[in-house]
Formats: structure tokens, C-alpha cells, sequence
């Protein structure tokens, strides 16, 4: 008799343990969660930021004589589609947001080939005007790539944390899963913008 | 560390009786190990980006460019970091290695942690001098919380019109003292960046608007004061607004500049500086190079 109610002291006590552990777990990839959720505000923040220059920039641009229209129409194209492509913080998928980066990219390279064609105007390149928008875009640029770098960064915490025993049990039940990452990309994002700044 | 494990674990080793003992203490050698751990250097996390110096400065020269004006601005830097919490730091290298300028500030002060923790109200000037080989680089690096206070356009204007003048000229202290008479009232609220904006002009406009509220401060609080001989109290007057701090900063460290040697006499920062608060950075900021 006395032996039965040791063994069962100890077993709830071990259930108790386990409960408790399993509730730190749980709650552990909540804050992990959230985490990637506020560093992807974050980078839809800094990608904002940039859009919301580019009015700004494109009617600096267009007061130049007889600037190309094509190249203007093409940022503010870009700049249309990449409005439309936007992500719920919940459904962060690779292919979401590939298809994010898709759309900015896109924006980058109409930018930086409208900012090459500006270098055919040093008239325009020299108004005080042009000079600020062409920091506060430079920065924005900074501002993005360190944005993507802090929101991989938190990505793959969250990432490897729920692929680890036995935080991975955990999260196959209340369905916690890979987020996507932004890729590395292939010179489109980081060249001009920061090149014509040091040119001259 | 090494030694002194095997050493316990002998001494252990000779009572074969006392099993539990010997868990326990290896437990407690674990803790001990990861607490040594925990206290080693840091191992340099990126090629390139240099360590903060030990015990922690303002103004590091890893360049050897500031010579005996290191000092005076580091004084100027700790008063204006004692006062008002921001921390502004100036590093200069002469190689940025395979980064470039925007990069290589931005990783200081991460990695540093320049600014305080809660409000990321770090700057870091960064500067690589003019060499035969490769153009000076200056960048103004904002952390979070003075992005507000000084937009990226101000950062421009700053490194090109204020400090790249001088700098061109070899001059790195003088076109520093000229950039931070821009920063400092920026980062304390005390000028807002229009007002500095439409033209270098505004600035002045807004320091001859301090002397004359010197001026009628004084008097008015010299009046008040009945009886006394000196009608123009000096700067350390109770009744100059609080606004004037970084005026007066300022003007000593400018001073001193020009009188070598009476550095000295510019007591306000003389306190030591208690080190880097961990403020983050977004990339905000902007620079030039000539």
C-alpha cells in the first residue's frame, strides 16, 4: 500500500515535470515566432520606405528636358506590381516569399537603370534636390539589405530550433512550420545604387 | 583552467568510495568550465571590422590620423555622452578591407553596440584617409533612434559640405570639430534637421540665436540679483537654458583647438567613460569621399 502511493507521487510528479517542460517548449517557439513576425514588419517596412521615394524621385526626374519616359514608366510599373505582392505575416513560405523578393527585385533593377540614365544629366545630378533623394535612396538600400540580413538571421533561429528533438514534436503538433528565407541575389539589389553615389 | 581540472580529479580519484561525490563535483567542474567559457575573449567575429579598445574609447584612431586631437575630441565626445546619453564615436582605419564604407560603419556599431541599449542612440564617424592608392572615405553611421533626428540627406550634407573641406586638405581633427558643431546639436533635439537644411546659413543663424539668449539671460539674471558688481555672470550662470549645453561643449572644444595645448582646460568630460551601451543599427546614414 505504501509503496503504491510512492509510485504514484512519482509518477505524477514526473508527468508534472513534463507538462512544465513541454509548456516552455511551446512557448519558446511562440516567442520565435513572433520574432520572425517583427523582423518581417521590419524588411516590409524598409521596402516601403523605398516605395514611397519613388514618386519623389520620379518627379525630380521628370523636370529634366526631355528625360526618357520609357525608363520612368518602367520604374512606376514596377513600383505598381510590387504594391500588389504582399504577405500575411503567418504565411512567411519560401514561396511567398520568393515571390516578394521577385517583385522588389524587379523595382530595383528599373531603379538603378533609371539612376544610370541620370548620369547622362549632371544638370540634374547637380540640383541639391537630386543629391538628397539620392542619399535617402542610398540609405533606404542599407537600410533593406540589413533588414533581410536581421530577418534571416531570426528565420533560421526559428528554423533550426523546430528541427531539433524534441522541440520538433512540438512543433509538428501545433503545426510550427519552416519559414522561407531571402536568397542571396545576384548583384540586381546592392550594385548602382550605391556606385553612382561615389562617382564623379 | 586545464590543469587545475586533472588536479581535482585526482584528488578525488584516491576515495573510490564516494561515487555520488564524484558526479557531483564533475557536475560542478561542467559549470565551472562553461563559466570560463563564457568569460573568454570574444573571438573577432568578422575579418576586418576591428575590436573596440580595452577599456572602451570614443574616439579611436586606429588610423593615427588625430594625433594630439584625439583627446580633445574623446573629452568633447564622453561630456556630450554624459549629458545626453547619445554616443557618437569616431573610428578611422586606413583599410575597409572587402567592405564598403556604409558596411563596415554599420557593422562597428552593431558590433560594438554603440548607443544605449533602450533608446539605439549611437552614431559612429568613420573615416579612411586619402591614400596614393585610394580615396578618402567618410560615413556618418545613425543608429535606430536618431534616424528621426538625422535623416540620411543631413548625413550627406554633413560628410560633403561640412567635414570633406577639410578633409581634403589633411586637416581630419578641424573637419571632424566642423561636422560634430552640426551633429551634436542634431542628436540633442536642440536643432531640428529643417533647420539645418535649407542651407549651412541656418545653423549659424541658430548659434548667434544662442549667444543672444546668453546675452539676455545674463542680464536678466544679473539685474535680478541686486548687489552684485559683475553684470555679465559667467557661463556657468544657473539661468542659461539648458539648450546651451552642447553650445558650450562646443565652444571650449573649439577653443582648445586653436591654442594647442589648452586642451586642459576643458574639465566638463573629464570623467571616464563607462563603455559601449549595446544600441543597434538599420543602416541609416549616409557619407562621400573625395
Amino acid at each position: 500500500m505504501k509503496k503504491n502511493v510512492g509510485c504514484i507521487v512519482a509518477i505524477v510528479a514526473v508527468l508534472a515535470i513534463l507538462a512544465v517542460w513541454f509548456v516552455k517548449m511551446y512557448n519558446g517557439l511562440v516567442t520565435k515566432d513572433e520574432a520572425v513576425s517583427s523582423a518581417w514588419s521590419q524588411v516590409e517596412n524598409v521596402y516601403q520606405r523605398r516605395m514611397d521615394l519613388i514618386p519623389n524621385l520620379v518627379n525630380t526626374v521628370k523636370g529634366a528636358a526631355d528625360f526618357e519616359q520609357s525608363t520612368l514608366q518602367e520604374v512606376v510599373a514596377a513600383r505598381a506590381a510590387a504594391t500588389q505582392v504582399k504577405i500575411d505575416p503567418s504565411q512567411l513560405t519560401e514561396e511567398n516569399i520568393a515571390k516578394y523578393q521577385q517583385a522588389q527585385d524587379a523595382l530595383s533593377s528599373s531603379l538603378s537603370r533609371l539612376l544610370v540614365s541620370v548620369e547622362r544629366y549632371p544638370d540634374l545630378k547637380a540640383t541639391q534636390n537630386f543629391r538628397d533623394l539620392q542619399a535617402q535612396l542610398e540609405g533606404t538600400e542599407n537600410r533593406i539589405t540589413v533588414e533581410r540580413q536581421k530577418f534571416n538571421q531570426t528565420v533560421q533561429s526559428f528554423n533550426t530550433s523546430i528541427r531539433r528533438f524534441p522541440r520538433n514534436i512540438v512543433a509538428g503538433m501545433f503545426g510550427f512550420d519552416k519559414k522561407g528565407y531571402f536568397k542571396a541575389n545576384d548583384g540586381a539589389e546592392n550594385a548602382p545604387v550605391v556606385d553612382f553615389g561615389t562617382q564623379e | 583552467m586545464k590543469g587545475n581540472r586533472t588536479q581535482r580529479k585526482s584528488a578525488i580519484g584516491e576515495n573510490p568510495q564516494h561515487q555520488a561525490y564524484h558526479r557531483i563535483s564533475r557536475w560542478i567542474m561542467g559549470l565551472v568550465m562553461s563559466c570560463g567559457l563564457l568569460f573568454a575573449p570574444v573571438p573577432a567575429s568578422s575579418q576586418g571590422i576591428p575590436s573596440p579598445a580595452n577599456p572602451p574609447r570614443l574616439v579611436n584612431d586606429f588610423a593615427g590620423i588625430l594625433d594630439q586631437s584625439a583627446a580633445g575630441l574623446e573629452r568633447l565626445l564622453r561630456a556630450f555622452n554624459d549629458s545626453t546619453s547619445n554616443q557618437i564615436t569616431i573610428v578611422t582605419v586606413s583599410d575597409l578591407g572587402n567592405y564598403d564604407p556604409a558596411q563596415f560603419a554599420y557593422e562597428i556599431g552593431e558590433q560594438w553596440g554603440v548607443g544605449n541599449r533602450k533608446y539605439d542612440n549611437g552614431i559612429v564617424i568613420l573615416i579612411k584617409p586619402k591614400t596614393e592608392n585610394g580615396n578618402g572615405q567618410a560615413y556618418i553611421a545613425v543608429g535606430y533612434g536618431l534616424e528621426g533626428a538625422i535623416p540620411d540627406a543631413v548625413c550627406k550634407r554633413i560628410v560633403e559640405d561640412e567635414m570633406i573641406p577639410f578633409f581634403k586638405q589633411d586637416d581630419y581633427a578641424g573637419g571632424l570639430l566642423n561636422g560634430l558643431k552640426v551633429i551634436l546639436p542634431l542628436a540633442a533635439g536642440e536643432i531640428s534637421a529643417k533647420e539645418y537644411m535649407p542651407s549651412s546659413g541656418g545653423i549659424i543663424a541658430v548659434f548667434v540665436a544662442f549667444i543672444l539668449i546668453v546675452v539676455v539671460v545674463s542680464i536678466v539674471s544679473a539685474a535680478s540679483r541686486k548687489g552684485r558688481g559683475d553684470r555679465f555672470g559667467g557661463p556657468h550662470d544657473e539661468g542659461v537654458g539648458s539648450g546651451l549645453g552642447t553650445w558650450w561643449l562646443l565652444t571650449s572644444a573649439m577653443n582648445g583647438g586653436h591654442h594647442s595645448g589648452s586642451w586642459g582646460s576643458f574639465s566638463n568630460g573629464s570623467g571616464s567613460f563607462g563603455g559601449f551601451g549595446g544600441g543597434s543599427f538599420g543602416g541609416g546614414g549616409a557619407g562621400g569621399s573625395w
